[in-house]
């Protein structure tokens, strides 16, 4: 609701003070318009329609790859590539292929995971791209 | 800043949330500036008394409402939401402005007097220099009200101000600007410094 009262009613007064003040120099509009783009890549859409669930199911979708991934890969590399390279010991190299080996990479492999999610998984849209 | 200002909408202001929530951001700055360039300038120019100054203070204006563009619900207008961020700034600037000058005069260094001269306006100059010459809270109540056409309520809430005071302040200032261009000599009008909010 706006308030304008009669008795301050002058639309003459008004007039003459906003030509008195003039309007936007051509120069700075110019600026401002240039100024519009400022921070955006060209043809760049963010939708900010998409809802909060929206975004937080990609992310976790990220992060749930991202574990399945290293899940995956590990074993295989800890058999096939890093095994190999140490002087033969059965027992050793029944610990490096076990599961239970992974116990100790467990945590560190967490946080990162855990922080890579929290960001939105960069790192894994960047592999994806 | 959210726009807790008013609860009018306005077309041009629903038209920005409609394309900023779209993702047109570019589109939707651009219907900002064109909706509320001129208002800003006019009241950036009024206040510091400076029309680079303005200038540059509609700049940042511009840039800081950018920023704070998800914030705007589109509820109030989209004038009297970028006026209070262009009105903060100029506060902002203004204090750094005395402070500046209070080290100058430490410093003993004189003040630039060319630069304190009125800027010479072409259209109606003795009615800018008189509405130069008003304190800076009837100067801003009057731009905003009659320039700017907002609502007693709108300026109250721009300014941090009772509605009453504002009325008060409007009548003077409208009393005194009217006395100024009623007299028919054109003796010089007293301007206080250019970019320091009295």
């Amino acid at each position: 609701m706006s308030v304008r009262p009669e008795d301050l009613k002058d639309d003459r007064f008004g007039e003459r003070l906003k030509r008195s003040l003039g309007t936007t120099p051509a120069r700075l509009s110019l600026r401002l318009e240039r100024l519009t783009a400022a921070g955006l890549r060209p043809g760049e859409r963010d939708d900010r329609s998409k809802l909060l669930w929206h975004e937080l199911g990609i992310q976790w979708i990220g992060l749930g790859l991202a574990v399945v991934l290293v899940l995956g890969i590990l074993p295989w590399t800890l058999t096939h590539i890093i095994a190999p390279a140490i002087p033969s010991s059965p027992t050793l190299l029944g610990m490096l292929a076990s599961p239970g080996s992974l116990g100790p990479l467990t945590l560190p492999l967490g946080l990162l995971l855990f922080v890579e999610a929290m960001r939105g998984a960069p790192t894994l849209r960047r592999w994806l791209r | 800043m959210g726009d807790t200002l008013s609860q009018e909408s306005d077309p041009p202001a629903a038209e920005i949330r409609a394309l900023w929530r779209e993702g047109r951001i570019e589109e939707a700055r651009l219907a900002l500036v064109h909706e509320t360039q001129h208002s800003v300038f006019r009241f950036l120019k009024a206040m510091m008394r400076d029309e680079d100054l303005a200038q540059d203070l509609a700049q940042d204006t511009f840039m800081r409402a950018f920023q704070s563009l998800g914030s705007f619900r589109g509820e109030a207008k989209a004038t009297t939401w970028i006026l209070a961020i262009a009105r903060n700034l100029a506060l902002n600037r203004s204090r750094r402005l005395r402070l500046e000058q209070r080290w100058q005069q430490l410093t003993d260094q004189p003040p630039d007097l060319a630069d304190r001269e009125a800027v010479p306006e072409p259209g109606e100059p003795r009615l800018t220099a008189a509405l130069a010459a008003l304190p800076s809270a009837q100067r801003e109540a009057i731009v905003l009200y009659y320039v700017e056409d907002l609502g007693i309520d709108d300026v109250a809430r721009i300014t941090g101000r009772p509605a009453n005071t504002i009325k008060s302040d409007l009548h003077r200032a409208r009393a005194a600007l009217r006395a100024v261009l009623e007299e028919r000599q054109d003796s010089a009008t007293g301007i206080g410094e250019r970019g320091v909010i009295r």
